[in-house]
């Protein structure tokens, strides 16, 4: 499909239209500054700049912290179980690459394998992703086109616009979901010249320079994974300085550890799951009280594994979108990049 | 269609003061976001404050009044409940006097909540027997600083830590209790400060200490001294500022310059290699911005008020005071604990830290709450309740969000005290151990459930917001109070917490110029802020200026604790608490993630000692003192040194303050946690 184009005034009107139909979380200020994705009352406070929220959107609109399953209930020797369906019709609205990444990677992980998760399914059906591409990284820690998944995004958006700088956004469509939005709000839209297309290849190459973190080789860096690579020195130093917040999980794009807990009082209750954290000694600790990942940096070396060694694996790419969040999030600064630098 | 809302609103747990957002879907928490913005959160929290809502809808939650009849508990009406407690309490006072009730604020609530206990106490009850948890961590600060500087709290701010030169962290593990403060040291060490951690476990800050000088638990004053005649015999001191700006110098030096207090003397109290300590000493002294740090360790002895003094001579001497990124920084441990101390839930202030001994406060207090006849006595601690209890001068006592059958030091001890008297009523949001005691349990409301504000370490008064309804039948806390108030017969009627604030920002000098309007728009102020166009106190004393007039120096001798060990208890028990949970585990143990991190207690104990006394990793052990037996399970860690075993007092199951002495610091009447003796064995 050719590219379009949409207007900045017509895309306030696409976010009304939209809002008609699902909730619409993108990115807003509130009255203390704070900007992450809540859902729009008024789409003309919609910040239509590119932006990182503090959360990766999985976690808004997807596979949330805590999450109800089932409810439960004992009446007369029978339990009654009904099982929680939460899901609604939601759009992610100016989300980033990186969380288009992140949402793939959940796709695959919660749906696309041998058991499909309902609870993601059901929500993941009723969403669509109208994403924004960055023009420049939102910070310092970004390192998306070192992971390959950005700023500009290639797939796994229903509709990614990218900003022309000239009161225009440029749209991509990479759906037929998208397809869909364009057809039903045919009015707002028009075709992208050869100028705009230019324009936005210029934009895109210029984007793929920027962000930092660019020296480090992902190929070289994934290829020299192996037990011996991550050497001791370097992980009890991320350790001593590590202080335990879960931070790097909680707020990672592509962590999708959970932990089930039932909230019971007189045969009645709720079954929960909660994210979990595998910087935590509980996570592994075993009944009996055996630990296999009893020390920190055993855990701390775990999680490197599992992003950049097992997911390449298992899914044919690292797990990592370089999204930078985790160094966001973390009070000591553990910088993932540092970890792949001494790999390349 | 159900929409997220987000609430921002103030971590419960620690003094850091974090600010997060509640996400808030169908009337439920569904997740925690820290508010990027915020000067102390600033998009990061802790693991507590990751997973700061789960207990809010926790099953367990108390949803209704219960009285006690028979032993059992059953439901009651508000009603009936109120009635019953309004009754209790007037007849007790009416029969034995004012001082036969007391109070118990708490650390948990906000200022607002804390404010009406006191004046609960002291408008309606005419006694100050009002007291809160603070008496058991920082009344040591409260009144040691008060007296050197003129004002008992953190003299400098939370980011100043990301400037200084050298730390002097001692007796608080900072990244696991104050762990935004920890994060701040760490990042400045690995920027070249020098951090000085003296300590007798090794805390994960050891790791980033330069100087780490393991002392004997409870000689606190004697390496201090030694550090000051160390700095005093090589000319460190800044001769200009202690002119200047401070009284007393000579007395101070007539005592630290003793021999005894050369690091080779004290070097057999403290276990601190003498070479060790001046290399540290050397590195405060000589740089302009050396901040000292402390905890527990510091406050909960016999000579908690000598220690806390202590570190503020040394402060004065080296000039390392009244500027930015230097000062004497007690760290609060509880959310509000510095709040509930402002606001006066103490035996002998007003909010504002005025004195209920002075003629002049009490005729401001009696005009401003139109009565006659406040008591200007000094009223009874948490810590001295049990006893007053047991020799029945206290006959029925209110706490409100406190659990001392956990917190206080000898169980055993408060057990009978809280079973002495002949009414207890306990406000809460879970069935605690105190509250199975109590004749009647009021349900108040989690921090999420109500509107008010707390003041974090840095003196910063912050909001907290109302993110979802009360589970039940569950009462705002200020509410209750006020319903009981009015139903002692003097009417206490607030429209919102907003109303209570101002008429404490009215009474209180250091909050004068604070409202909900202002604390609204940003992220809250430091006090003191006297004036609606004051902008609020980043360091207090700035330019030698201390709140008191001139800094006062006081000469301290080092005294042992009240409790060394001998042939029969060999070892020091030290306790204190652990990363994963929260004083009495109330929240924490009703908190997935946390719980399953420390699920029972424990004790860390050297190798050198597990293979004296044949312990092994991972077994329970009895471990005894003169007051009780427990049995824990061993870690065996290099954690404390040889001959210092430590467990966490957390878990009513386990009880650390089974152990634990219930001697004093004579003036500040903290009790002295941090050393007692112990010994592995004994039968429970």
């Amino acid at each position: 499909m050719q590219n379009l184009k949409i207007k900045t005034q017509n895309l306030i009107k696409l976010i009304e239209a939209l809002k008609k139909k699902a909730t619409v979380l993108a990115p807003q200020a509130d009255e203390y500054k704070d900007v992450y994705l809540k859902a729009v009352s008024d789409p003309s406070k919609v910040i239509l700049k590119h932006f990182k929220p503090l959360m990766p959107a999985v976690r808004e609109a997807l596979f949330g912290q805590v999450e109800n399953m089932i409810n439960f209930k004992k009446s007369k020797g029978n339990t009654k179980l009904s099982t929680v369906d939460e899901s609604q019709e939601t759009v992610l609205f100016g989300i980033p690459a990186c969380d288009v990444a992140g949402i793939q990677y959940n796709d695959v992980f919660f749906g696309q394998r041998e058991f499909a998760d309902f609870y993601y399914t059901k929500a993941r059906e009723k969403l669509t992703i109208i994403s924004l591409a960055c023009v420049t990284p939102p910070n310092d820690n970004c390192f998306c086109a070192t992971m390959g998944h950005g700023p500009i995004a290639e797939e796994g958006f229903d509709l990614q616009l990218t900003d022309l700088g000239d009161g225009a956004f440029l749209v991509n469509v990479g759906s037929k979901k998208g397809e869909k939005i364009v057809a039903d709000n045919k009015a707002l839209f028009e075709d992208a010249t050869d100028a705009d297309s230019k324009k936005f290849e210029e934009i895109k190459k210029k984007a793929e320079k920027l962000p930092v973190g660019k020296n480090i080789n992902k190929d070289k860096a994934l290829g020299n994974m192996g037990r011996e690579a991550l050497n001791e020195k370097m992980m009890l130093e991320i350790t001593d300085r590590c202080i335990s917040c879960g931070a790097c999980n909680y707020t990672c794009p592509t962590c999708t550890c959970f932990n089930v807990v039932d909230h019971q009082k007189a045969g009645e209750g709720m079954r929960k799951r909660i994210l979990d954290s595998c910087i935590l000694g509980g996570y592994f600790r075993m009944a009996g009280g055996h630990n296999p990942k009893g020390k920190r940096d055993e855990r701390t070396r775990n999680r490197y594994f599992c992003k950049l060694e097992w997911d390449k694996e298992k899914f044919g790419d690292s797990g990592c979108v370089g999204c930078g969040r985790c160094l966001d999030a973390c009070p000591v600064k553990i910088d993932i990049k540092e970890v792949m630098a001494s790999l390349a | 269609m159900s929409e997220v809302k987000h609430v921002l609103t103030t971590c419960i747990y620690c003094g850091c003061g974090c600010q997060f957002y509640f996400k808030v879907k169908d009337g439920k928490i569904i997740g925690v976001v820290p508010s990027q913005n915020h000067p102390v959160s600033r998009g990061q929290l802790c693991v507590k404050g990751w997973n700061a809502s789960e207990f809010v809808h926790h099953p367990d939650r108390l949803t209704d009044p219960l009285i006690k009849e028979d032993g059992k508990f059953r439901k009651a009406s508000w009603d009936e409940a109120l009635n019953l407690v309004a009754k209790k309490l007037k007849e007790h006072a009416d029969k034995s006097g004012p001082d036969s009730v007391a109070f118990f604020g708490s650390a948990k609530c906000s200022n607002e909540e804390n404010f009406l206990m006191m004046k609960l106490s002291r408008a309606v009850f005419k006694t100050n027997n009002v007291d809160h948890c603070a008496r058991l961590c920082h009344a040591s600060t409260v009144a040691g600083l008060a007296a050197t500087f003129g004002s008992g709290a953190m003299t400098n701010s939370i980011n100043e830590f990301e400037d200084c030169d050298v730390f002097l962290v001692t007796g608080s593990n900072t990244t696991e209790q104050h762990p935004l403060i920890g994060s701040r040291i760490i990042n400045r060490v690995k920027q070249g400060a020098t951090l000085i951690l003296v300590d007798p476990r090794a805390v994960q800050l050891q790791k980033h200490a330069k100087y780490h000088l393991p002392q004997n638990s409870g000689s606190d004053v004697a390496w201090l001294n030694s550090m000051m005649h160390t700095i005093i015999k090589e000319g460190l001191e800044n001769k200009e500022f202690i002119k200047n700006f401070t009284e007393d110098y000579e007395e101070l030096k007539k005592v630290v310059a003793k021999d005894e207090y050369s690091p080779e003397n004290t070097e057999k109290i403290t276990g601190i290699p003498a070479d060790d300590l001046k290399a540290a000493a050397r590195a405060f002294a000589k740089s302009r911005k050396s901040s000292i740090i402390y905890s527990m360790g510091i406050t909960q002895h016999t000579t908690g008020v000598d220690n806390v003094k202590s570190c503020a001579n040394l402060a004065m001497l080296t000039s390392n005071i009244g500027r930015a990124s230097t000062g004497v920084n007690p760290l609060r441990g509880q959310n509000n604990v510095q709040g509930a101390c402002d606001v006066g839930a103490l035996v002998n202030v007003y909010c504002g830290y005025q004195a209920v001994t002075d003629p002049k406060n009490k005729e401001k207090f009696e005009k401003a709450w139109g009565v006659s006849g406040i008591s200007d006595k000094i009223g009874a601690t948490v810590t001295l309740v049990p006893n007053l209890a047991i020799e029945g001068k206290v006959k029925a006592l209110y706490i409100m969000g406190e659990n001392p059958m956990v917190s206080d030091p000898n169980i055993t001890h408060v057990e009978k005290g809280l079973n002495a008297l002949d009414f207890l009523v306990v406000q809460d949001i879970f069935l605690t151990e105190t509250a199975q005691l109590a004749d009647v349990v009021l349900p108040g409301v989690s921090y999420a459930e109500k509107d008010g504000t707390y003041t974090n370490t840095e003196r910063r008064v912050e909001r907290i917001r109302k993110a979802v309804e009360p589970i039940g039948n569950a009462k705002q806390d200020w509410e209750i109070i006020c319903e009981i108030a009015t139903r002692c017969g003097y009417k206490m009627d607030y429209p919102s917490p907003k109303e209570i604030f101002a008429e404490l920002a009215e009474l209180a000098p250091i909050y004068h110029g604070m409202d909900y309007d202002r604390l609204e728009k940003d992220f809250g102020l430091q006090w003191p802020c006297p004036a609606k166009d004051h902008p609020g106190t980043k360091f207090l004393h700035k330019d030698g200026k201390f709140s008191r007039g001139k800094g006062k120096f006081f000469a301290v001798e080092f005294k042992p604790p009240a409790e060394m060990p001998d042939d029969e208890y060999p070892l020091i028990l030290t306790t204190g608490r652990n990363y994963f949970h929260w004083h009495t585990r109330t929240l924490t143990r009703r908190t997935s993630a946390l719980e399953r991190e420390v699920p029972e207690s424990y004790v860390e104990i050297n190798p050198v000692d597990a293979k004296k006394y044949g312990v092994k990793n991972g077994t329970l052990v009895p471990v005894s003192t003169r007051r009780g037996t427990i049995t824990v399970r061993a870690e065996v860690t290099d954690r404390p040194k040889v001959g210092t075993i430590f467990i966490p007092f957390h878990f009513a199951e386990g009880a650390a303050n089974r152990l634990t002495i219930d001697a004093l610091d004579p003036g500040a009447k903290i009790p002295e946690y941090k050393v007692c003796a112990v010994k592995i064995g004994g039968k429970q």
